[in-house]
């Protein structure tokens, strides 16, 4: 994928832009001093855009600056003007004494944008922006004596004019004494879906901890939280936030409970709930280690979008850096992630299916999976020497009703960076689209197991590959005849344990969900499938299916495929019973499991109407006999066959090839008995199913297609006819043209095979052409069954 | 005596089909609904109870498979028009499109392409 980078300086002049091309998954850093012409440098740099062709969110990017002040770091994503609603912006974040707060304005778009800030001390500044350009304001502190300013909280509300996003809002608060470094992260109310912000991967040891909310409405609000830690299995007991009561407009600092070890809630996730309406609180998250200088802050998210069940986020492992991802469920219901991890340079990870429960976390960390090479389900390890790559989560098996939030923390303790990533992948979840069980019909003897697997197939609603299968973990499972087997559930793998002879069918409820993505930003659900993934469980020695399930006196049916399991992989030593009036044979092949054989039925011309019962025998090694479950084969009256040709076709003078008998017989021998059935043909020209063929110049003719003439014949009747014509016309002037039509003589009885067609032989190629023959003349000619007549066409 | 003269032709060859069809189906007349007219009064001839030489007095056997018991004519002016006649099986059932083949069924007329298989 190729793209355009323009950096602009901070009056929004743009520097020359850069091509920039990118492979499919593909993570690059770019040192952004390095797409400045270097004589451009001394510049004060302003904004960047990326342009590109492609699929929403095809490329997506975040700014680090590193070594800020000397020590920190701040970080701002790179976003289209779609991920946002408006252009307003708030935004709260601690700011210890001595610490200077910095608000950074972008304007994205071609035309001017207007400003206007709020301060936490009540003071408003109107700023205009140029286009593309840049501007760095200085936030004065609370009012004095604002309780906010008491607990070092600062905060802004900025109103911009213009289209949604392209007032951009960021900014950083410092402090050189305390080595304090933090990006000030501004949130769209305007995107906000409920009453509650959520954010995950917090630390609370080796540092000074700041959880910060503030009210954005005109009227009291209270605030209570939750606190989800990560447990060592499944989720750890959530711990609940004392309820903070704010005014209208108020900031304030949260208490975190005490929990021991601060360790035991590190990489903690928090949800913080309103009591007032949609986008009434912002909060902000900040951990200060001094020692080392370094500033974790975690950005709050409102989940209500279906692009937050999503996240796809650069990575890298260079250095001492260490990348962490976190996925946290913070619905109302158990959920499950997949994901991918995709090295540079490298083969795609697989993350197979992540149930999480109210409140878990997935924590994936990319160092330690790659030093301790840990195989993915494939086998797949992350190459020991992968530094740079992407991971790509995704919600499966949901409902468009989960609610996760997950963010990729990158940390490198010795230079005191630590970013936060979280870029959605495409705005669409994956949708689960099919479901199937492996083995489909799995064998066991009684009390014998056997494993089951249940996968679902994903596609990816924004066309970025098969992301491939993943496993179920069955809720439960629903055996149609019970008391054959047991199924266990819950677990990836499932197992099956023989209990007494005999087969039936299976399945676990399972309900799929297909997303359809816009293709600028909204996704929505438009169906929620059953799947119901499922097979047919077979134990001890037993038939579950005899394939065709029926025959007609007097025929001969060969094969009849008998399926089932634990037949002897020997063919002699299976033996078949199909009843009276039946001379069942087996015959090759058997199949290597022991789950097929075939057999030949001649059923006798005077064999009864009705339900016959095969029975297999099975001779064991030791010599021992066993027998199957009895399996019903129907026999029926009299069929039709043995089509023949019974005279050769005579030459019409029109061209025609005339066949004066097809004859055929009953399998009893009294075509007298087929007086219900019907006899018939079918005839496919080029181009099937469009409708009607037009036959090719100078031919002139058009037909239905297929062509199916009524009336049918009755499998009484003595004989067919068959008249191959020629067109209705031909057109000048003359020249080689032909096709080929498709003729199939077909039967039904409707005691047999629920009155479908059955083809009398093989399909029977019809050629028609025009040639100019060997004596100057052209000529139409029609081959069929390896009879030709030719005619010369007229006026020549 | 000058006289003032004007030459005239008619464009006939913009009104003339290419190497227009040497032969052709019989199709209908320039009143198509003559032609239909008269199918359908022939159809009106051929009832139960008739026989098989009274159907093929105004149609003629159509292409395709054919069967004695039933067999499938198209009215001989115009091959687009088709009658299902059904013809007692039991009568036939040593023969083949007997003209003495007694009708038990007629459809109604209808359109079609003529069966060329």
């Amino acid at each position: 994928m190729a793209g355009t980078l323009t950096i602009y300086s901070a009056a929004g002049n743009p520097f020359p832009p850069s091509k920039i091309t990118l492979d499919g998954a593909e993570t690059r850093h770019l040192d952004i001093r390095s797409l400045v012409p270097p004589e451009e440098s001394t510049h004060t740099l302003g904004g960047i855009t990326i342009d590109f062709t492609g699929q929403s969110m095809g490329i997506a990017a975040q700014v680090t600056i590193s070594g800020f002040h000397g020590f920190g770091n701040i970080d701002a994503p790179v976003f289209g003007d779609m991920m946002y609603k408006s252009n307003d912006a708030d935004a709260v974040w601690w700011e210890p004494k001595g610490a200077d707060s910095h608000l950074i304005l972008g304007n994205s778009s071609e035309g001017p944008v207007h400003a206007q800030i709020t301060f936490a001390n009540g003071k408003r500044r109107e700023i205009d922006l140029a286009p593309h350009a840049t501007i760095v304001q200085s936030i004065p502190h609370a009012g004095e004596a604002d309780e906010a300013r008491f607990h070092n909280i600062n905060s802004v509300h900025v109103v911009g004019t213009g289209m949604a996003g392209t007032l951009r809002v960021t900014g950083w608060v410092s402090s050189s004494k305390d080595g304090y470094v933090d990006t000030i992260h501004s949130y769209d109310p305007a995107t906000s879906t409920e009453s509650a912000v959520y954010a995950n991967g917090l630390h609370f040891s080796d540092g000074a901890n700041h959880l910060l909310v503030k009210n954005l409405t005109a009227n009291p609000i209270t605030v209570s939280g939750t606190i989800y830690p990560i447990g060592t299995n499944g989720p750890a007991k959530a711990l609940a936030l004392p309820e903070k009561t704010l005014p209208p407009g108020a900031s304030s600092e949260l208490q975190i409970p005490a929990a021991g070890d601060p360790e035991s809630l590190d990489e903690a996730a928090i949800k913080l709930e309103s009591s007032g309406p949609l986008a009434s609180i912002i909060a902000s998250y900040s951990n200060h280690d001094r020692a080392n200088q370094i500033t974790r802050s975690v950005p709050f998210k409102d989940v209500g979008d279906l692009s937050t069940l999503t996240g796809a986020y650069p990575w890298r492992l260079d250095g001492n850096f260490q990348s962490k991802i976190f996925v946290t469920n913070v619905g109302k219901s158990r959920a499950s992630i997949g994901a991918k991890i995709l090295p540079v340079k490298g083969p795609e990870y697989f993350i197979d299916t992540k149930y999480l429960e109210v409140g878990e976390t997935a924590v994936f960390d990319i160092r330690k999976l790659r030093d301790e090479q840990f195989p993915d389900p494939k086998g797949v390890k992350l190459p020991k020497d992968a530094q740079l790559g992407q991971f790509v989560w995704n919600t499966i098996f949901g409902n468009g009703k989960d609610k996760l939030i997950g963010r990729n923390e990158v940390v490198d303790r010795s230079s005191g960076i630590s970013a936060s990533f979280s870029c959605p992948y495409c705005n669409c979840p994956y949708s689960t689209s099919s479901a199937s069980i492996n083995p489909f019909t799995p064998v066991v003897v009684i009390n014998g197991v056997a494993s089951i697997v249940a996968t679902a197939g994903t596609s990816d609603p924004c066309g970025r590959g098969s992301p491939g299968g993943y496993t179920i973990s069955p809720s439960s499972w629903s055996i149609y005849t019970a008391g054959y087997f047991s199924l266990t559930s819950n677990q990836p793998t499932s197992t099956m344990k023989g209990i007494s002879n005999g087969s039936s069918s299976f399945y676990t409820p399972f309900t799929g969900v297909l997303y359809a993505f816009d293709g600028y930003s909204s996704c929505f659900v438009y169906s929620q499938p059953v799947l119901n993934p499922g097979g047919n469980g077979c134990v001890g020695i037993t038939i579950t299916s005899i394939d065709p399930p029926q025959g007609a006196v007097g025929a001969t049916v060969n094969p009849v495929v008998i399926r089932g399991c634990n037949f002897s992989t020997t063919l002699t030593n299976n033996t078949v019973n199909a009843g009276q009036g039946i001379v069942a044979t087996v015959i090759a092949p058997a199949s290597t499991d022991g789950t097929t054989i075939n057999a030949s039925f001649v059923i006798a011309p005077n064999a009864a109407v009705g339900t016959n019962q095969v029975i297999v025998t099975v001779k064991a090694a030791d010599g021992s006999k066993a027998t199957t479950n009895p399996m019903d084969f129907v026999v029926t009256q009299a069929i039709p066959t043995n089509w023949t040709m019974a005279s050769p076709p005579t030459n019409l003078n029109d061209g025609s090839l005339f066949f004066p008998k097809y004859n055929w017989s009953s399998t009893d021998g009294n075509k007298a008995h087929l007086s219900t059935c019907r006899v018939g043909e079918t005839v496919f020209y080029p181009g099937f199913p469009t409708t009607p063929y037009i036959w090719p110049l100078p031919m002139v003719q058009s037909t239905t297609n297929p062509f199916s003439p009524t009336p049918y014949g009755y499998g009484s009747d003595d004989h067919a006819e068959d008249t191959n014509g020629p067109p209705g016309g031909y057109r000048q002037p003359y020249f080689a043209s032909s096709f080929n039509a498709t003729q199939r003589f077909w039967w039904t009885c409707p005691y047999y095979k629920n009155g479908s067609q059955n083809n009398f032989v093989p399909d029977i190629t019809i050629t028609r052409k025009i040639f100019k023959d060997t004596d100057g003349f052209w000529k139409y000619q029609i081959s069929k069954s390896g009879y030709t007549n030719t005619f010369k066409l007229p006026n020549q | 005596m000058n006289a003032q003269t004007r030459l005239f032709a008619m464009l006939l060859i913009l009104v003339t089909p290419i190497g227009g069809a040497t032969k052709h189906d019989p199709i209908p007349a320039a009143s198509a609904c003559d032609v239909l007219e008269q199918a359908l009064s022939a159809s009106k001839h051929v009832t139960v109870g008739k026989q098989r030489k009274d159907v093929e007095r105004y149609f003629e056997r159509d292409g395709g498979l054919q069967f004695p018991g039933a067999t499938r004519y198209s009215y001989v002016e115009c091959h687009l028009l088709h009658l299902d006649v059904e013809f007692d099986r039991t009568k036939n059932a040593q023969g083949a499109f007997s003209p003495d083949d007694t009708i038990t069924n007629v459809s109604k007329l209808y359109v079609e392409y003529p069966a060329k298989d």
